[in-house]
């Protein structure tokens, strides 16, 4: 075993690692604390020095301006409205194929996963313009349409279709044959049996499909074109300037603040969900 | 007889199952990057109604444009920093805390909560730290030191670029090597720990080996990261000073869907998808040397 010297020496080489770790945590926290800090600041105290870290008094007339100054709640209504129907949306179209390239035998089925999976290799940036041009020849520019309809069905539902692939491969197939024996054809097997065993995957999906899209900025900001009641909040923040474009910096962290407060109340309670989903998703491929 | 239908019925149900994303991979991903590459060779503009084949000339006009060769660099030197910073680091971070303590999980969470938020979000609060008369220059000053121009110095504009986003994602870099250290067994590493191997060499004779092949796909996956950073450029730094900071990604949006030279863009976006996958291939193709030498 080790000796008590060695064991000691560990420790107090431990001590130092986990000094050095708590101030890059710090240094990664920080920032959060000044945005929520700056938020409550009229806007001529931002740059004051030395920084005051809490501000005397709390000033709050920022987050009713920012409601005032823009639709921002008819911003926040767009991003979790636009959220729920994609988590809807992809979990249903990845479910199914997910499903189906696990369980069921189709001639071809060995070449699709493959081919889906080269979405994951090819950043949005480089099809941005021609996904343009698609979407303005469907009439849906200046609509909500492309953030709901390009995530369910394109790149982005395929780590969904991956990761429930990878899920229901994980289920044995005696308990499928239970329910044909049953008398359940495949979409019954698929309905009544393994869409109940995969809660916990599509719950995993739902999330981690939430946060993709809550997170979106290029394609909002393409798609929607510029008008203002279409925005969703990530695009939103950037709003609040002069006629210049110079920042209001304490607007610009009073809406930050609320933008990611619902994100970091969901992190909080599905840490350990978000993390395994990422990990599984993200190492596999 | 009753065998032949089953199987038929499952292969309808199959096709029929995959069917809507395998739709949607021909229409929102496949169709658009054989229209990158075809556009690529036109002059194209759709609020103009332009669509002239033109051949090579995008091409051309790309190679004597010394604009693109800088954002080529910028872009290269925003991945070198980039994508080593993240994978060591987050490797470091895994290892470091890789236990079932208070203080890693608290550590872990920590580490990883920028991931969750959104690049945008993150920009936007880094954008007013690194102001001149911002809270990091205020720090400096109180220690004595003279303020650094973090978004307007050509050098350090993409030093902090690479910062911000380094810090967003070491917590994704750290949580795919936790995973990976999870299948490491401990056995192994104990069994050398025994043979009176030091920490430092287990973990390069053993550990390192083993992890090898989640290495080498965190750093496929982070390489491609590099190239997705549109709201971090488009932010921070509008791409410059000057160009500094412009990354092809962020070129291709302002040539295609500022100015509206869709078939430039198109050529450039070319150019990057091809820069993309040679990577990707060299990558796959360092992989077998790579993990057979360690293992």
């Amino acid at each position: 075993m080790r000796s008590p010297l060695t064991a000691n020496r560990l420790s107090t080489g431990r001590i130092a690692l986990v000094v050095i770790l708590s101030i890059g945590g710090l240094i990664l926290l920080l920032p959060l604390v000044w945005m929520v800090s700056s938020s409550l600041k009229p806007e001529f105290d931002i740059f004051v020095f030395p920084p005051e870290i809490i501000p005397e008094p709390l000033f709050w007339d920022n987050y009713r301006e920012i409601f005032v100054r823009a639709p921002l709640a008819r911003q926040y209504f767009n991003s979790i409205y636009i959220g729920v129907l994609n988590v809807a949306g992809t979990v249903a179209v990845s479910a199914m194929a997910g499903y189906s390239l696990a369980k069921l035998r189709f001639p071809g089925r060995f070449l699709v996963l493959p081919l889906l999976l080269c979405a994951l290799l090819l950043p949005t940036e480089v099809i941005i313009v021609p996904l343009y041009a698609l979407m303005s020849r469907f009439g849906w520019i200046g609509t909500h349409l492309p953030l709901i309809v390009e995530p369910v069905f394109g790149a982005p539902a395929v780590v969904g279709t991956f990761l429930m692939r990878q899920f229901f491969l994980s289920i044995p197939t005696e308990i499928e044959d239970a329910g044909r024996v049953d008398g359940l054809g495949t979409l019954g097997v698929f309905l009544r049996v393994a869409l109940p065993l995969a809660r916990p995957a599509l719950a995993t999906l739902a999330l981690l499909t939430f946060l993709a899209s809550w997170n979106a900025f290029l394609e909002p900001l393409v798609f929607t074109a510029g008008n203002k009641e279409l925005l969703t909040l990530p695009v939103a923040l950037d709003q609040y300037t002069d006629v210049d474009g110079t920042p209001f910096y304490a607007l610009q962290m009073a809406s930050t603040t609320l933008s990611i407060l619902p994100v970091l109340m969901v992190f909080l309670l599905a840490q350990r969900q978000i993390i395994e989903g990422i990990a599984r998703s993200g190492l596999k491929g | 007889m009753k065998l032949m239908t089953l199987r038929q019925r499952e292969a309808i149900a199959g096709v029929l199952f995959v069917s809507p994303q395998l739709l949607g991979f021909f229409v929102f991903v496949l169709g658009p990057l054989v229209a990158v590459l075809t556009f690529g060779l036109f002059r194209w503009n759709i609020i103009f109604g332009e669509l002239d084949f033109i051949g090579l000339s995008n091409y051309r006009q790309m190679l004597g444009d010394p604009e693109v060769w800088e954002v080529a660099v910028t872009t290269v030197l925003f991945g070198s920093g980039f994508v080593p910073l993240t994978v060591l680091g987050g490797l470091g971070l895994a290892v470091a805390l890789n236990r079932q303590t208070k203080v890693s999980i608290a550590l872990r969470a920590a580490y990883f909560m920028p991931v969750v938020i959104s690049l945008a979000a993150w920009t936007i609060v880094w954008r007013l730290i690194l102001q001149p008369n911002g809270p990091l220059n205020a720090l400096l000053e109180l220690a004595g030191a003279s303020p650094i121009p973090w978004l307007r110095g050509p050098t350090f504009a993409l030093v902090s670029v690479i910062a911000v986003q380094v810090l967003k994602t070491l917590g994704y870099s750290m949580v795919l090597f936790l995973a990976a250290l999870q299948t490491v067994p401990s056995e192994l590493v104990e069994a050398a720990r025994v043979d009176g191997a030091s920490p430092i060499k287990s973990f390069r004779y053993v550990t390192v080996p083993l992890i090898a092949p989640f290495t080498f796909m965190v750093t496929v996956l982070l390489t491609i990261a590099s190239f997705k950073t549109f709201a971090l450029i488009h932010l921070l730094t509008m791409g410059g000073p000057g160009i500094e900071t412009t990354v092809m990604s962020y070129y291709i949006y302002v040539q295609g869907l500022q100015l509206f030279d869709m078939g430039y863009a198109s050529a450039l976006a070319t150019v990057l998808f091809s820069a993309v996958l040679a990577l990707t291939v060299i990558q796959f193709v360092l992989r077998r040397r790579w993990v057979f030498e360690g293992g």
